[in-house]
């Protein structure tokens, strides 16, 4: 497979993908973090100085794993709005009830719908959120392979190749000994192969 | 007055777009000319840059013997190679000295010159493989 | 003003026009005065454009609320300093700001094309021109700033308190510029390939400007960062939004072309490559701008829904077209000079970095693009966020850290297996030593420890790399600093990467330490009460409240102590705006330090972690919501900034000599006699 394949077949995938868009209707939702400013009844979330951390910690990482539905995109752990409160609350108190991650995911799922949930499910449909991306990568591996292979055996430019058209090892024509009299001059540099010429301040006499 | 700036700044675009028409400024194909003079020179400007690169990673024990033989004949041959193209253009001057104007003939002559240049070269050198179409 | 305004974007229009398609013609028609008309007629669209920036923001400070956007980004109470900077606050604000800084930018870049691109010099600014003149035709005809308020009953609202935040002016203009500037790089080539000049004459002027670019996305993307961080209240800094998300998609792909046109300029290979990578950056910018503007997805930046969107899709599938087009057209005089010597070599490694990054590119755009997917083929709204994101471009990032500290110290062509073990033993060793001390000393989260390994073995290849080419210049008689810096300037795009690379293992510490060992607690306080989290007790002292114009202030007094000593009193404030029924918090940050240096203001100090607190509620009982977050590490990630800096400027920097090298009078006869000839543009 050459570059150009795969340029080509990116872009026409990205074209397709990119065609499939104008179906959607534009509506985006512009919720902000809102608040009411009554604090009616106790705050929602508070640990106490003798709260379990352990507890705490499992209660925050499903928080993380949890989407506020009225939010753009926010996850409990990120909303300060009164819904998130109140699912927070709820969501702890499944905890000490001894629910585990899972069941109360799908409670809420039910409720609100797939989407309260940060990421795809691992099922169904959804799982396809979560192949796609390892099988694309690997397949990916497999073609750089095949192009480091292929650019091994090598597409050479025969007009462009080596620098300025030479083939090193090749000098064509006997007056390029002149012209490489004057770049050695340019450069300072003496003919023996250990020059230890490290230092580019000799530089200084090329124009 | 928003409209009088408006007006003003149209009235300055109008005359500053007009001025070369009236002075009259060089001409647009020896653009190839010295394009393919500046690329050239760069080219070895930048040849000579990696041959300091060359000797600072050798001396730092980067590159092996073998290697810091076989890329400085690279580039000290493409350097080489450069210059001889330089002076197949009849290259003789420094660009910057050149003055602004050129007649249409002088062109004419330039182009034909190039052309001239382009197919002596010898074979398997690279060359500007540009379309004839600007 | 509207009138000015108006006045200004349609004269750019036309002189943007004149400039485009006189410049083709110029060069069609032979005609050199033509093609210098057209060259300045852009400058002049530049300047029509400033005009028209200027009016607005005129129109905002004079409180012109005749003009309906005025009207729907400012008042006469919000703060004046944030008038200035309303401009850029909505959708037709910012694509004026837009269409403006990239007309700048554009002047610039046409001004100092490099003589050897003479001659594809006319079809960069046709190129240059043809998306100003798109952007300013949505301005005029779909967007307008400057149109009429529809009624003009006084009512003005400020804007978005979200907004309302130091970040506001700095991060909208950068974040811009460098996603519409992705255009520049591509401009150069584009217009080369048109001309035809495929000998890599566009290489260095698309090098320099794709690396400025870069760092300016780099900048923006970093400070809009730290301004989340601030006001955003939980202490996060990237969320995998969906804005975020295609604004860091062309940054990755440039990141991928600096690494491999270096390839092109050091061995002559990977041309098609780095033309298809700049293209790809193009069409992804567009892509953020049909997103960010109408696009069907919901985020938090969103300027909100409108018709446009579908116009910058087309504008989008038209660039891809077009470089599609100029691609496949000079396809065959793009072959490389050279093969691959070897998997073992550094260009090897560069395509493997090139990979790397476009994999992350991908999953991003998949995640973005998944639930649209999603809600066309299942009928099912699902939500791709950052547990998703985390799980999946992790390994990859990862790995791309990983080659970080190995890829430099590859040889270019080829080396053997052999040194290749010899000598990846060193970095090896060291990531594996930190490994085992970070268990020892009680680390023991598993993707963090590989994270810190991966790290120190960047560390140990740049500190390699230096230590090797300084004890070079020793030998030459330098001292330690002189030969340090004498080795950097000598290759000054290498070293000035670096540098980067540092800023890097910088953010990739202070990454690790907010993901992985972030602490945080909610807590309720009444005044006089504490709470103790982890080695700090944060005391409730009192609220305050403030009434203003246009918000009702609270902010929570609260003392710090960490062993029985104040280290800190600080003052975190909740603001609530009625006409926007929305309230915006500012957290106190504390930088805790590693060490504390005597001399600097503790936030320079090299931090050990942030203690942040914002106050959540405040009760009717006089109670406060506080919630207190222990950050680790999280001064790492700013001071990633300025190292970013220096290390692009670096790599930047002009060597004086070879700039000044200039051909010498040669003296020898060429072999076919010709007339001198002194030639000039």
């Amino acid at each position: 497979m050459s570059y150009a394949v795969i340029i080509r077949t990116i872009s026409i995938a990205a074209l397709l993908l990119a065609a499939t868009l104008p179906l959607f209707d534009g509506a985006s939702a512009h919720a902000q973090t809102g608040d009411t400013t009554a604090n009616d009844g106790p705050p929602a979330i508070t640990i106490g100085p003798d709260q379990d951390r352990e507890f705490e910690k499992r209660a925050q990482s499903l928080e993380k794993q949890l989407i506020c539905p009225i939010c753009p995109g926010e996850t409990l752990d990120q909303s300060f709005v009164q819904i998130s409160q109140d699912m927070k609350r709820i969501l702890r108190e499944k905890l000490q009830e001894g629910q585990d991650e899972g069941q109360i995911k799908d409670f809420f799922v039910a409720r609100y719908g797939t989407s309260v949930l940060a990421a795809p499910p691992l099922s169904g449909f959804n799982l396809v959120t979560w192949i796609v991306p390892p099988v694309i990568i690997a397949l990916g591996v497999v073609g750089l392979f095949f192009v480091m292979r292929q650019m091994r055996r090598g597409s050479v430019n025969p007009v462009a190749a080596g620098i300025g058209g030479i083939i090193p090892g090749d000098p064509a024509g006997g007056d390029l000994d002149d012209y490489l009299a004057e770049v050695d001059r340019d450069l300072a540099i003496d003919d023996s192969p250990d020059s230890d010429q490290d230092d580019e301040t000799d530089r200084s006499s090329k124009a | 007055m928003p409209i009088a700036i408006g007006a003003i700044v149209a009235v300055i675009s109008l005359i500053v777009i007009a001025i070369p028409f009236i002075r009259g400024s060089g001409a647009v194909l020896s653009a190839r000319y010295t394009g393919e003079v500046e690329r050239l020179t760069r080219l070895r400007s930048d040849l000579y840059d990696q041959v300091g690169q060359l000797q600072a990673d050798h001396a730092a024990n980067t590159v092996t013997d073998e290697d810091y033989q076989h890329q400085l004949l690279e580039l000290r041959i493409g350097a080489a190679e450069t210059i001889r193209q330089l002076d197949q253009l009849g290259y003789e001057d420094e660009p910057q000295d050149a003055p602004a104007y050129l007649t249409l003939e002088s062109l004419e002559e330039e182009i034909a010159a190039l052309r001239q240049a382009g197919s002596r070269r010898d074979s398997g050198t690279g060359g500007e493989s540009e379309s004839d179409d600007a | 003003m509207a009138d000015l305004g108006t006045m200004s974007l349609l004269l750019a229009l036309a002189l943007a026009v004149y400039a485009g398609v006189g410049s083709v013609a110029g060069v069609k028609l032979v005609s050199g005065d033509l093609v210098m008309s057209a060259r300045r007629s852009a400058y002049m669209a530049g300047l029509a454009l400033a005009v028209a920036v200027g009016a607005l923001v005129y129109a905002f400070v004079t409180h012109d609320f005749s003009i309906e956007y005025v009207r729907g980004h400012s008042d006469l109470v919000q703060s004046q300093s944030f008038t200035w900077v309303a401009m850029y606050a909505g959708n037709e604000g910012s694509l004026l700001y837009i269409t403006a800084i990239f007309t700048v930018m554009s002047m610039v870049a046409i001004y100092v094309t490099p003589r050897r691109l003479e001659p594809s010099r006319p079809y960069i600014i046709a190129i240059l021109m043809g998306i100003s003149i798109f952007f300013l035709t949505v301005l005029i005809t779909l967007a307008d700033p400057f149109a009429p308020a529809l009624f003009d009953d006084g009512r003005a609202i400020g804007i978005n308190p979200l907004l309302r935040h130091p970040g506001m002016f700095i991060h909208p203009p950068l974040q811009m510029a460098g996603l519409v500037g992705v255009a520049i790089p591509f401009a150069f080539v584009g217009g080369a390939m048109i001309a035809g000049q495929t000998r890599d004459q566009w290489l260095d002027a698309a090098r320099v400007s794709a690396i400025a670019i870069w760092a300016t996305l780099s900048a923006g993307l970093l400070i809009g960062a730290w301004w989340a961080y601030t006001i955003l209240g939980w202490g996060g800094y990237w969320s995998w939004d969906p804005i975020e998300n295609v604004a860091i998609m062309p940054w990755l792909v440039l990141t991928a072309f600096i690494h491999s046109v270096m390839v092109q300029k050091r061995r002559g290979m990977f041309r098609m490559w780095n033309i298809a990578l700049l293209s790809m950056a193009f069409v992804l910018a567009q892509f953020g701008l049909f997103i960010n503007r109408g696009g069907p997805v919901v985020s938090v930046h969103s300027f909100g829904a409108s018709t446009i969107g579908s116009v910058f899709l087309g504008f989008m599938l038209f660039s891809l077209l077009f470089a599609l087009v100029i691609f496949l057209w000079r396809y065959p005089m793009l072959k490389s000079d050279r093969p691959l010597e070897s998997f073992l070599s550094r260009e090897a490694s560069f395509l493997v970095n090139n990979f790397l990054f476009l994999g992350v590119t991908f999953v991003t755009l998949w995640g973005v693009l998944f639930p649209l997917f999603s809600e066309f083929a299942n009928n099912e709204t699902v939500t791709v966020s950052a547990p998703w994101y985390n799980q999946i471009n992790g390994p990859i990032l990862l790995a791309i850290v990983i080659l970080m500290g190995i890829g430099p110290l590859f040889p270019w062509r080829r080396t053997t297996a052999t040194s290749a073990q010899r000598w990846l033993s060193i970095p090896i060793g060291i990531s594996l030593s930190t490994m085992v001390l970070l268990w020892i000393s009680g680390v023991h989260e598993l993707w963090a420890i590989v994270g810190f390994g991966a790290l120190a073995m960047v560390m140990s290849a740049v500190l390699e790399e230096w230590y090797r080419g300084t004890m070079a210049q020793r030998r030459a008689g330098l001292n330690f600093a002189t030969g340090w810096w004498r080795m950097v300037s000598g290759n000054r795009p290498r070293h000035g990467g670096y540098i980067v690379h540092i800023a890097i293992i910088a953010l990739g510490i202070g990454i690790i330490g907010t993901n992985f060992f972030q602490q945080r607690a909610d807590v309720a306080l009444a005044p006089g009460e504490s709470f103790t989290l982890d080695e700090y007790r944060v005391e409730y002292v009192s609220t305050e409240n403030e009434l203003r114009e246009d918000r009702i202030s609270e902010w929570a007094n609260v003392n710090v102590y960490k062993d029985d000593k104040q280290i800190a009193s600080l003052a975190p404030w909740r603001a609530f705006y009625p006409v926007f029924n929305m309230a915006s918090v500012r957290a106190s940050v504390h930088n805790v330090p590693l060490v504390d240096i005597p001399g600097l203001p503790s936030y320079l100090d090299p931090g050990l972690e942030d203690l942040y607190i914002v106050p959540s509620e405040f009760l009717e009982d006089g109670r406060v919501v506080l919630r207190i977050s222990i950050n680790p590490a999280a001064w790492w990630l700013w001071v990633s900034g300025p190292i970013f800096i220096i290390g692009t400027m670096i790599a930047l920097w002009p060597a004086p000599l070879q700039e000044r090298r200039t051909v010498p009078t040669r003296t020898r006869i060429p072999s076919t006699p010709r007339p001198a000839r002194s030639v000039g543009v």
